[in-house]
């Protein structure tokens, strides 16, 4: 996890970033982009998006945070409200592609053309099939714990500041990362042996 | 069963980095002793680390503005972000428009007052750089009041409205010199063509006015040595 200090920072950094876009600072909004891109992208997959479809959905909350940046009335809480409008977007886009049946598809497909960064083939391949198992064992959990596995992984946050953004009390998201690993050592155990 | 649970916990924290150096010392022990503790410890830590770093690979390449497709869409982004899609203009506009209604409102009045016609002003008319007028609806069209002020207080520097003018200093929109360089005598001509576009604002009931001039220069051999 970052240092107390450096993440304490990088949230002051950030809330100074969120109010310049309350004032219509288009900077501001692609610094946000940037600085939270990973952990968004993965809290928007978290709620059910196939991952080929996230960066469309991705694009669509930062065009509401643009919008609706005036609404926040309290900067702190920024993250709290972000992940909402990521979660509202990612549920309704979830289930349009639901609608149409086509999710597995679109999963499977992705996952085949993935690229991966290795340059030894056979270990590429081996790589990639092995995150494809991860990645549709992480899918295949609940969502509440999902989120926080997903938040912790891909932001790198400390349970208070998890809990602030899910708005759970630290020991609920502790609970939940502790369910959550459970279940995915016993879906991917052979895996990793 | 409490303690299997209570084992899971810690080594969750162990994970997370969330133990105090105690709580990890009393973790090290423990899996010292217990066999089975350490099977659980590594294979949490072996499936934790496969889904992140799965989790990683898909959603936090590194450098993920850096490729072409988040180039790409920055790109789309920052277009969209200027784009006039935002619906509150700057406070600074919305004064410059309510200024410039007023002015034009002003000038409309002297230049309509009887024997005020032949003071040298063109009309729009006359104007000779092309004028095009942007609006929300197909009817509106910009007073030509306003276009006029907008020709009257804007003037840049060696210029008028689409004269010609010598010994301009060279711009980007000059043309090439060609192969050899023109010889003896020559004359630099400076073309500017106006063009003022205006955006009507239905919620503000504002009009926006941009002028934008186009640059020509031109270097002549001049006709004294023939």
């Amino acid at each position: 996890m970052p240092s107390g200090d450096a993440a304490d920072e990088a949230a002051a950094a950030d809330r100074r970033l969120v109010e310049a876009l309350g004032r219509g600072e288009s900077d501001a909004l692609v610094e946000l982009m940037r600085r939270n891109a990973p952990w968004l992208r993965g809290a928007i997959f978290a709620a059910g998006v196939a991952p080929d479809a996230v960066e469309d959905v991705f694009q669509q909350v930062w065009m509401t945070a643009w919008r609706r940046a005036g609404s926040l009335d309290d900067p702190r809480r920024w993250r709290a409200w972000l992940y909402t409008l990521a979660r509202h977007a990612a549920i309704d886009a979830a289930r349009r592609r639901r609608r149409s049946g086509r999710l597995a598809e679109t999963l499977r497909a992705w996952l085949g053309t993935r690229r991966c960064e290795s340059d030894d083939p056979p270990r590429r391949l081996a790589l990639a099939e092995a995150h494809q198992r991860a990645l549709r064992a992480i899918a295949a959990l609940p969502e509440i714990y999902r989120q926080p596995f997903v938040l912790r992984h891909l932001a790198g946050w400390d349970y208070r500041r998890i809990a602030e953004t899910l708005e759970l009390p630290p020991a609920t998201v502790e609970t939940r990362l502790v369910r959550a690993r459970k279940l995915l050592r016993e879906t991917l155990g052979d895996e990793t042996r | 069963m409490e303690d299997k649970d209570n084992l899971e916990r810690r080594i969750g924290r162990q994970l997370d980095g969330a133990m105090d150096e105690a709580e990890a010392a009393g973790l090290q022990r423990e899996l010292l002793r217990d066999p089975a503790a350490r099977r659980l410890m590594d294979a949490t830590a072996a499936a934790d680390r496969l889904a992140g770093d799965a989790l990683r690979a898909a959603f936090a390449p590194e450098a993920s503005f850096a490729d072409a497709r988040d180039a790409g869409a920055r790109e789309a982004w920052e277009a969209n972000l200027r784009s006039p899609a935002r619906p509150a203009p700057a406070r600074w506009a919305v004064a410059a428009a309510a200024g410039l209604l007023l002015a034009a409102g002003a000038w409309a009045l002297l230049h309509w007052l009887p024997g005020r016609h032949d003071k040298g002003t063109a009309g729009i008319g006359a104007l000779p750089a092309p004028i095009h007028a942007v609006a929300s609806r197909p009817d509106d069209a910009l007073p030509a009041g306003l276009e006029q002020l907008f020709w009257d207080i804007w003037e840049p520097p060696q210029s008028s409205r689409g004269a010609l003018h010598p010994a301009a200093a060279p711009s980007r929109g000059d043309q090439p010199v060609p192969p050899g360089g023109v010889q003896g005598p020559r004359t630099r001509r400076r073309m500017i063509d106006r063009q003022i576009l205006g955006v009507y604002d239905e919620q503000e009931k504002a009009v926006y006015l941009l002028g934008v001039d186009h640059v020509r220069t031109c270097v002549d051999a001049t006709e004294s040595d023939l």
